[in-house]
């Protein structure tokens, strides 16, 4: 039995919470780039760095929000959703000639739209997330491909539009102050502070305890996998703004990344526990990390590497701190 | 008759809890001993310390005239103790032969499974114990509760067991099914292997028993030839315990009936129950594990559907599509399991308590009134004593009672009228033990309903105003007053009238 006061964190709390560690690391990149690279702290490359960070980091809020559902809570899908739901918005844009705007909305619903079809299949069937999202990883991804016979769409240069992608405010891109901040902000927020947040932690720590609690598991569950398809959608219209084309493999291998950012961020892979201000700082290690080897001219594939490392650095890094405090 | 298996001075103690204390008794060769006790009286540690589940604190066993101090079940299995447990291990979806000889499989002199002599060897087994031999290429999952038995007991035997142990194997089998257990039991016994039956139901003794044992609160309480079992003794034995005297309990004061089920079935489980709880008083309901106590609970509470039947909440109908439904109607719920209903594992104790109120701790937009709840939260913790050095300490780092008070908390906390409580002390602390069911006595004196499902007999007894017994799905008793006391629910539980 624990008695007496304990102090509210004790310092090896702190150094074990995963953002801690990330901060650190964030600016230990930052500090390393800068020396291999001489430009790497120019203005337009920190801009062209978080352009980069946008697309993905929506990904991963959305795969964030769904691991923490739990019940093996995953979504492969969303490299794939991204890939056709950008494909929809360009079919929206220029065949359609609907203003880009208007069919960037259509394009989040449409999103969300995808994201249902898992939910359904996980939530209300009870089939595995893994092999659902897996499923629809395929069968978005050839669609997207079918739909546009594996070319490309455009339509997107109106009406402003490309200031959502290519333009930037103080300093920020566009993409990060408007959509990928707001949005953040938004999660972190309701993850805090509301029901919704508390709601989210009880299903996916415990499925079973939330419904006694009179939680209806299914439909919470449900909208996780919406939010994640919409906030894939949300990417690829951010995607369509700065390329101004929609390629069917704009999102292919993005899920993974997602993944990984959502882990490192301290998302535990079994749901329930984690902070989505800790993805927001992983999402700054990565994009902070592949920017800068890409500018030091380091390839792809070593770049793939490295971000492996990192990875179970900082698991090994959690293992070891947390056997320590328990043992 | 030659001792088989000899126990002496047998004690094992879990934490500070004694659950066998002192228990010796000598089981011949080919000799059926039945074991006999309430529900925690020790017999399934006293048949897992013989089967080398658990290491003995203390006390010396004798198998076939060598000491037995098996280091493990398989240990304890290469001697001869082979154990059916009343639930029962397998892979489901594995064939019964393939289950018969898991990790014993017949091999060629190529080192692979002689698949042909396995089956050889299923089939006169089988023959042997007189079960269907279509059963063997059966998957597992696909066999019915009695045939996975059946399965289970040839497998235990066809490890030259010198001792059998079978725990409660009937209480899933049918009277068909059960009079075949008996004639194998028989077959066994007359081939020299000593049988150790643990069972609850009186009617079978005389068929499966040369001899019985009981056990109460760890302790042998008698050891007598089957030819003096008559029931009164047995129960006499059995009870005879001091309730718990800690609890102090005024007079109750009935008022309104608040819930009322009429004729209430739920398929498999429940059959035509009646039960009435009124506002202020605390009504027990006591069973053996598996009479529809827990399903009961679960049906009133909206998560089961009954098939037949009527309920009433203050008098008007209630028909539950769901735990919320329930909980609208002032029905709360504490389920019988804390680690896997109860608890959300990763979240503070705040949280926790209020997990079940949050929607009345809401402002716009569904933020959290966090003032509030970390009041309402901070009252319980100093109401119920839960010992949480802060409102954001993890739950997982309270110790179990503690974890269970704040359960009771999230309870409590909704203000019910109707108030269900599913095992609330199951594995805690005697203090903190007390000191729940102290208050869920006062909570019915402040004008709920709460009506206790326990298997803690002295526990119902000392908080109960009034005690139903369900056996086998159906209402057995329902015993107040004079009439209450711990005989007449052992009588009424076990299906045993004067």
């Amino acid at each position: 039995m624990t008695t007496g006061a304990l102090p509210r964190r004790s310092l090896r709390d702190r150094v074990s919470d995963r953002r801690v560690f990330l901060a650190v690391l964030v600016v230990a990149l930052g500090a390393l780039m800068s020396l291999l690279s001489p430009y790497f702290l120019e203005v337009g490359n920190l801009l062209a760095m978080t352009q980069y960070g946008a697309v993905i980091g929506l990904l991963a809020l959305g795969q964030s929000l769904v691991i923490l559902g739990g019940r093996g809570g995953i979504d492969l899908s969303v490299g794939s959703a991204l890939s056709l739901s950008g494909i929809v918005m360009g079919l929206l844009a220029q065949n359609l000639g609907l203003s880009p705007w208007l069919a960037a909305l259509v394009t989040v619903a449409f999103g969300a739209l995808l994201g249902s079809v898992n939910g359904f299949m996980v939530a209300r069937l009870g089939l595995p997330p893994l092999i659902v999202t897996l499923s629809t990883l395929f069968l978005y991804g050839a669609l997207a491909q079918v739909l546009t016979h594996g070319g490309q769409l455009g339509g997107f240069g109106r009406e402003g539009f490309a200031a959502l992608g290519q333009s930037a405010i103080l300093g920020v891109p566009a993409q990060v102050l408007l959509v990928l901040a707001p949005m953040f902000a938004l999660a972190i927020w309701a993850q805090n502070r509301t029901a919704l947040g508390r709601r989210l932690h009880q299903i996916g720590t415990s499925d079973r305890a939330a419904a006694l609690a009179g939680i209806d598991v299914n439909k919470l569950r449900f909208r996780l996998y919406c939010a994640s398809g919409a906030l894939a959608a949300l990417g690829a219209v951010v995607t369509n703004a700065w390329l101004l084309t929609a390629r069917p493999s704009a999102g292919t291998g993005m899920e993974l990344q997602a993944i990984t950012i959502a882990v490192l961020g301290g998302i535990h892979i079994f749901g329930g526990r984690g902070h989505l201000s800790g993805v927001l700082l992983a999402l700054a290690v990565v994009v902070v990390l592949s920017w800068g080897l890409q500018l030091a001219q380091v390839g792809n594939s070593v770049q793939t590497g490295i971000l492996g490392l990192v990875l179970v650095g900082a698991a090994l890094l959690n293992n070891l701190i947390g056997r320590r405090a328990s043992g | 008759m030659r001792p088989i298996l000899s126990v002496s001075g047998l004690s094992k103690s879990f934490g500070a809890t004694a659950a066998v204390t002192d228990v010796g008794f000598t089981l011949g060769a080919g000799e059926r001993l039945a074991v006999l006790g309430e529900n925690g009286a020790g017999k399934s540690t006293l048949i897992k310390i013989v089967a080398g589940v658990y290491p003995p604190d203390g006390g010396e066993m004798v198998l076939d005239g060598a000491p037995h101090r098996p280091a493990s079940p398989g240990t304890a299995l290469a001697g001869g103790v082979s154990v059916v447990y009343q639930e029962p291990s397998f892979f489901p979806r594995l064939s019964v032969l393939e289950n018969l000889y898991v990790g014993r499989e017949p091999r060629d002199r190529a080192g692979q499974v002689d698949w042909r002599r396995m089956r050889g060897r299923g089939e006169e087994l089988f023959r042997r114990l007189d079960v269907p031999v279509e059963l063997l290429t059966r998957r597992m999952d696909a066999l019915s509760l009695a045939e996975q038995q059946l399965a289970l007991i040839a497998r235990a035997v066809d490890v030259e067991a010198k001792v059998l142990i079978l725990d409660e194997p009937t209480s899933i089998l049918t009277d068909a099914e059960v009079r075949r257990l008996f004639l194998i039991v028989q077959r066994l016994s007359e081939a020299g292997v000593g049988v150790l039956y643990i069972t609850h139901r009186f009617e079978e003794l005389e068929h499966v028993a040369d001899r019985f044992i009981v056990l109460k609160d760890g302790r042998l309480a008698g050891d007598l030839p089957a030819s003096e079992a008559d029931h009164d003794r047995i129960l006499e034995m059995m009870s005879g315990r001091p309730v718990n005297a800690a609890i102090s309990r005024s007079p109750a004061r009935p008022g309104r009936v608040m819930l009322e089920t009429s004729g209430l079935t739920v398929p498999g489980a429940v059959s035509d129950v009646d039960l009435t709880v009124r506002g202020g008083e605390v009504v027990g309901l006591y069973g053996l594990v598996g009479a529809g106590r827990t399903e009961l609970a679960l049906t009133v509470f909206g998560v089961l559907r009954p098939s037949a039947g009527t309920m009433r909440v203050d008098g008007e109908p209630h028909t539950p599509r769901g735990p919320r439904d329930a909980m609208a109607r002032g029905i709360a719920y504490l389920p019988e399991d804390r680690k896997t209903l109860g608890i959300f594992p990763g979240m503070d104790t705040l949280s926790n308590i209020t997990a079940v109120k949050l929607p009345e701790l809401l402002g716009r937009l569904g933020v959290i009134r966090r003032a509030e709840e970390r009041e309402l939260a901070t009252s319980w913790i100093d109401r119920l004593r839960i010992k949480a050095p802060s409102p954001a300490f993890p739950v997982t780092g309270l110790s179990g009672g503690h974890q269970q008070k704040t359960l009771f908390a999230r309870q409590l906390a909704t203000e019910p009228k109707i108030l269900i409580l599913d095992e609330p002390t199951r594995g805690i602390d005697v203090a903190t033990k007390t000191d729940i069911q102290q208050r869920l006595v006062e909570v019915a004196r402040d004008g709920t309903a709460v009506l206790v499902v326990s298997s803690d007999l002295p526990e119902l007894l000392a908080v109960s105003d009034r005690v139903y017994v369900m056996r086998e799905g159906r209402m057995a008793a329902e015993l107040s007053g004079d009439d209450l006391t711990e005989d007449a629910v052992l009588r009424a539980t076990m299906g045993v009238h004067r």
